[in-house]
């Protein structure tokens, strides 16, 4: 028997989205498997580790065969990263899938927060930019996840990410 | 309004109020908030994706509430893109009303009695007989009575086999026509005396 189509998805979580859950969603059995092994490959080049270290070196996580899935701490804001799983026999591939993941939940949870602060002070749109920055926010989270979708482009995807983190550590300034 | 289904109707509202400023466009003392699609996409972009993974979250409610104000009266016209707002009534072809109409001999059954009919089982009936000159039927005269499928004539001879009706059937409404009871008495009281003498006779029938 063979894994017919070997394949992953990933998840994150309203109340932990530095937690991603790792889903193994291939069709069909290989009994001869024994591990897999993540390779969460950043925009940056580094490869992060499960806790959330980065390193420059390709370093793996792995994955028990027999979990159907797998939770791991990997991030601290929202990440665009190329994630390769590899299904092995002893320390020979049989099987490997490469995609690109968007977490992007922690920017969402930002703009929950943002529509809470107009519900609690209305008066807070008021401000000169807010809405633009607010559009600005929105868009970059737009532009992220079709970047990924369409565009397979990590850099892209990565750098809109990153401008909504300045809008983010720089909330006093933009909202 | 529930926060499902306020999210359900924000896009519609969205470029509902798009097409509102578009137009207002033509008009110079429109006053329209020129960013309140974008205002409610953003805030719906937002909670729709919350709602997704936790349709619970707490923060959602008052949020969606938010938004609800945020879309008004686009909202209100979003129900009827999305069929919460009410509904139309369907047309349905009335039951036609087929009284009066015509039957003839050759519309009985092969007993020469009988007519079947769905259209008047159930219904109270008067019978017009074209022959008889004047004369309604109802029913509990002895002339007909009414069958499960239809009717059958009771009038003594008839026979529409042998012989050529044209009959009216029309419908009453109410319980039916009951004959006029006639009184035979004859009241005589203490200072009335009924005299008869030799010449006279009384011929009581």
């Amino acid at each position: 028997m063979a894994l017919t189509n070997a394949n992953f998805s990933t998840s994150e979580s309203l109340g932990t989205p530095s937690n991603i859950t790792f889903t193994d969603t291939s069709q069909g059995v290989d009994n001869t498997l024994t591990v897999r092994k993540i390779y969460v490959r950043l925009a940056n080049g580094s490869y992060v580790l499960s806790g959330g270290a980065e390193t420059t070196t390709r370093t793996a996580i792995d994955w028990n065969i027999n979990d159907v899935s797998t939770t791991l701490t990997l991030i601290s804001q929202s990440t665009t990263a190329s994630v390769q799983v590899d299904w092995l026999a002893g320390s020979t591939i049989v099987y490997t899938k490469t995609a690109l993941q968007t977490w992007d939940l922690y920017d969402y949870l930002f703009g929950l927060e943002l529509i809470q602060s107009q519900t609690a002070t209305p008066s807070i749109i008021q401000d000169s930019s807010y809405y633009s920055s607010f559009f600005q926010f929105i868009t970059n989270i737009w532009n992220a996840e079709t970047a990924n979708t369409y565009g397979n482009d990590l850099y892209s995807s990565q750098a809109s990410l990153n401008r909504n983190q300045y809008l983010i550590n720089n909330s006093d300034l933009f909202f | 309004m529930t926060t499902s289904e306020i999210l359900t109707l924000a896009p519609a509202s969205s470029y509902l109020a798009a097409n509102a400023i578009d137009k207002g466009q033509l008009f110079p003392r429109n006053k329209l908030n020129p960013i309140l699609p974008q205002q409610i996409y953003a805030v719906y972009f937002i909670l729709n994706k919350i709602h997704t993974l936790d349709p619970t979250n707490p923060a959602l409610y008052p949020c969606a509430q938010y938004l609800w104000e945020l879309m008004g009266r686009y909202g209100i016209a979003a129900q009827g893109l999305t069929g919460n707002g009410g509904s139309v009534p369907s047309p349905t072809t009335p039951t036609q009303n087929v009284f009066p109409f015509y039957i003839t001999s050759a519309d009985f059954e092969s007993d020469g009695v009988s007519y079947n009919n769905p259209d008047i089982v159930g219904v109270n009936l008067e019978l017009f007989p074209n022959q008889l000159n004047q004369q309604f039927w109802y029913a509990g005269q002895g002339l007909f009575v009414y069958t499960s499928t239809g009717i059958t004539i009771t009038y003594p001879g008839f026979d529409a086999n042998t012989q050529d009706w044209t009959i009216r059937i029309d419908q009453v409404f109410g319980n039916g026509v009951t004959p006029p009871v006639t009184t035979n008495d004859l009241l005589i009281n203490d200072t009335d005396s009924l005299l008869i003498n030799s010449i006279d006779s009384l011929l009581i029938s």
